[in-house]
């Protein structure tokens, strides 16, 4: 079967898909979640060697930091197709994005910062893991308000996709902050992110509560993707005829 | 074990639940006002259309 890929680039088409797609996410979300959390507080030990209860943080932490980087890679994913082939709904899916990733900072941010008074004693420390992932808040809030300040959808699109592009220099830096081959050159606080030896249940957990971020972060960028769509498509001919068959 | 030893999480209930919580909150927001959003859009586009119409009348 072959799908014709270009007709979903345009937002008439992808509008009511979105909303079709909307639902399904949103229910694949909860029931992970919940799925992943009774997993990871029912399931698994309740003491570690080195920590206590506290590394129940990890089931939310974790897919957080992931997302919070994915979700940036996927921005600039966007933001590059908008720029090669000149598609509009390419720039909107990336804004749309944006703040979810966003969001995801903060949280891996904040847990990060519980997590840390827990088991180093302290909130906060400028190691190269927690200023990475702080700067990479920063280029998202960056890329939002470039957005939001240029009146011109058109530009506003290509400047913030090129900033997009540039701040993606963070992510390898956010990666190999902790995972340098030569552990005396970076000599962080926070542990390498190394899957081995991990427990198979906290691991079973914490993949699975990544899997219902994952769906989060397809749910919420495709709700706010509609609203993009709406507004900035108001005066064609599909969103005038979808609005009068609705009144 | 018990629901209060389950809160209480060894001492680190506060942590943890604070770390759960906080994330429910916020992706609750974020839907929240997403879905806001969208409807005042809606009637925001339906409210000119209508405008329009009077207007082409």
């Amino acid at each position: 079967m072959s799908i014709n890929w270009f007709k979903f680039s345009s937002p008439a088409t992808f509008y009511p898909l979105a909303g079709k797609l909307i639902p399904i996410f949103g229910v694949l979300t909860a029931l992970i979640g919940i799925f992943g959390l009774y997993w990871g507080f029912f399931q698994t030990p309740d003491v570690l060697t080195d920590q206590k209860q506290y590394y129940r943080i990890i089931f939310i932490h974790v897919p957080a930091a992931w997302m919070s980087m994915w979700l940036y890679v996927i921005v600039v994913a966007w933001s590059l197709i908008g720029l090669i082939f000149n598609a509009r709904l390419a720039y909107m899916i990336a804004a749309a994005v944006a703040p979810t990733g966003a969001i995801m900072t903060v949280l891996a941010l904040f847990t990060g910062a519980v997590w840390g008074k827990t088991s180093w004693g302290t909130w906060w420390d400028w190691d190269p893991r927690m200023t990475s992932e702080l700067i990479l808040l920063f280029i998202y809030v960056g890329y939002m308000a470039l957005r939001s300040a240029i009146e011109d959808n058109r530009r506003s699109d290509r400047a913030s996709a090129v900033l997009a592009l540039v701040g993606l220099v963070c992510i390898p830096v956010i990666f190999w902050s902790v995972n340098c081959p030569d552990p005396n050159q970076c000599a962080a606080l926070h542990q390498s992110s190394s899957m081995s030896g991990i427990e198979s249940n906290i691991l079973f957990a914490m993949l699975t509560m990544t899997v219902s971020f994952w769906m989060y972060c397809f749910l919420v960028p495709l709700m706010r993707a509609r609203n993009i769509i709406l507004e900035r498509e108001h005066d064609t001919a599909w969103v005038t005829e979808m609005l009068e068959v609705k009144k | 074990m018990s629901i209060t030893e389950f809160f209480h999480m060894g001492g680190f209930g506060l942590f943890i639940w604070s770390s759960v919580g906080v994330t429910f909150a916020l992706m609750a927001i974020e839907i929240i006002v997403v879905k806001k959003q969208h409807g005042t859009i809606s009637k925001r586009l339906t409210r000119m259309l209508r405008m329009n119409k009077k207007v082409d009348q």
